[in-house]
């Protein structure tokens, strides 16, 4: 597998904190990992640190062999990565349409691509249509993740997507939305890598891949998704629950 | 109180709600945007009309003096982002730059111009207008048709354009715009520079009604500041909104009560920001 992403040796400070402390991982192409750990374990960061958000205080980041390590987030964005927030932090003042063409005018695309991409996300989440014309502020947490997804993966050049605890705080019904839109793209997109921040193991199950538990700044532990959800001892652990 | 009185005094609140907009707007969508409080943009307003005033009264064209007050604006701005704001990046060393240029334009403008106050006039506005039972300046019925061009134009560019799209999305929040691919060093250049143009024609169009003097920018400074505030911060809605009920406040204050006429817009301020803390259309509202 082709190496996409690598991290070497990361290490972020967020003022006299030791976020994350020497964190070394790659990405592959097409590949699926897994960021696990508890509350606080550096997850977070190390996602808004690959997007650009962060600035590391040592180490390097990688996308495709080019240093991307202090690049501003609009360069990496341009590459094809793209970051998913977990508390979504949509274009409050914009509507849902608005927020999505201005996803894609950010990165050039306009016109009738800018359409079609939108008419695509329209197609992978049915409920936006109908609430185009609402602003973002006034669409409920599920709708707001669908949107905040959705937003994520309109870009034509779409990479590596990072999303941030894409399930937490939504009722079962939206939760099943978008483990099985994560999935459908997974099966669907044969370009895509995907580093997803987890504390649930349902999304696990049903996507498979590689993990990583992140235990205060630093990788306590990593394999093959299948290997963790045989060890409810580690999932408890590392997560604080236990495999439903 | 009659009717005629009513409508005049109505026609000139809107009149002046636009050149309160067009001040107030570059303000709302800097802080908006880059979180700076541009306390020079006050100073770009002054520059604006003082440089309109010389070429329109010197070359009779009150076209050519808007055009080059809106360039000189611009320019003052566009230089402003480019070269001081870089010096230093923390808000507060930002503002302060702000204040140490606000004192500098200030300064220059009153060794160059003293403390007169000029009005130049187009002939062409001068005299009066009948519509129905009232008679209106021709000069405030040009303003109202400028100001809506100008704000239609505006409205296009923030709601319907790509530019306009991203500053918008900037406003709510300007980390997540970059991670879709917009460079924000841009649109922090761009934004400045509307906002100064803006306060430059503002300027220039209230030459022929009150005049240009060194602390008119200050004075205006201060009405854009309530403005914004009772508009909520960011909010180009809020900010139209609240520049037409200022305005028209302040014309009706001056026509029938004119002791209250300074004290009207702040005692809108408070009253708003009693009953609702982030402005009429801020945050949490909108």
């Amino acid at each position: 597998m082709t190496i996409l992403l690598e991290i070497r040796s990361l290490a972020v400070n967020i003022g006299a904190l030791y976020v994350i402390q020497g964190i070394s991982l790659t990405i592959g192409d097409r590949e699926l990992l897994f960021l696990l750990g508890r509350n606080g374990a550096g997850k977070t960061t190390l996602l808004k640190t690959i997007a650009g958000l962060i600035r590391p205080t040592s180490g390097s980041i990688t996308y495709n062999g080019v240093d991307i390590t202090n690049k501003p987030p609009y360069f990496r964005a341009r590459l094809g990565i793209r970051y998913a927030p977990d508390n979504r932090r949509l274009f409050q003042s914009l509507t849902v349409e608005e927020n999505l063409a201005v996803s894609l005018m950010s990165e050039g695309v306009s016109g009738d691509s800018m359409r079609d991409r939108i008419e695509y996300i329209y197609t992978i989440f049915p409920d936006l249509k109908r609430l185009r014309k609402l602003r973002a502020s006034q669409l409920s947490g599920g709708q707001q993740q669908m949107l905040n997804i959705g937003r994520a993966i309109a870009s034509p050049n779409l990479k590596v997507l990072l999303i941030d605890e894409p399930t937490e705080g939504l009722s079962p019904i939206y939760a099943s939305k978008i483990a099985k839109v994560l999935g459908d793209l997974v099966s669907e997109n044969k370009s895509l890598s995907m580093v997803i921040v987890e504390t649930k193991p349902s999304l696990m199950r049903k996507l498979g891949g590689r993990f990583v538990v992140i235990n205060s700044g630093r990788i306590a532990l990593e394999g093959s998704v299948d290997d963790i959800l045989e060890r409810p001892d580690l999932l408890s652990l590392y997560l604080g629950t236990k495999p439903a | 109180m009659s009717l005629e009185t009513l409508f005049s005094a109505l026609v000139d609140g809107v009149a002046l709600g636009f050149i309160f907009l067009l001040l107030s707007l570059g303000l709302s969508i800097v802080f908006g945007l880059m979180r700076i409080v541009n306390f020079s943009h006050g100073s770009i307003f002054t520059w604006g009309a003082y440089i309109g005033y010389e070429i329109s009264s010197r070359t009779n064209n009150f076209f050519l003096g808007l055009l080059t007050s809106s360039l000189v604006a611009g320019l003052i701005g566009i230089l402003t982002e480019r070269f001081l704001l870089k010096i230093r990046r923390e808000a507060l060393a930002q503002v302060i730059i702000t204040i140490g240029l606000m004192l500098l334009l200030d300064r220059l403008a009153w060794l160059r111009w003293g403390d007169i106050t000029y009005i130049w006039f187009p002939q062409w506005l001068e005299g009066s207008v009948s519509i129905g039972p009232a008679i209106m300046y021709k000069y405030r019925v040009f303003l109202i048709v400028v100001g809506a061009i100008l704000s239609t134009t505006i409205y296009y560019f923030f709601t319907r354009t790509k530019y306009g799209l991203i500053i918008r999305a900037g406003i709510d929040d300007r980390e997540m715009i970059q991670t879709f691919g917009a460079n924000i060093e841009g649109m922090f250049t761009l934004a400045f520079t509307i906002g100064s143009i803006l306060a430059g024609v503002a300027g220039f169009l209230l030459v022929p009604w009150q005049g240009v003097y060194p602390s008119i920018g200050t004075n205006y400074l201060l009405y854009a500041f309530a403005i914004v505030v009772i508009g909520g911060i960011g909010s180009i809605t809020g900010t139209i909104v609240a520049s037409m009920l200022v305005g028209i406040a302040q014309q009706m204050c001056s026509y029938y009560v004119p002791y209250l006429t300074e004290i009207s817009i702040f005692t809108i301020m408070i009253l708003v920001l009693l009953l609702k803390p982030a402005g009429l259309l801020g945050r949490g509202t909108e």
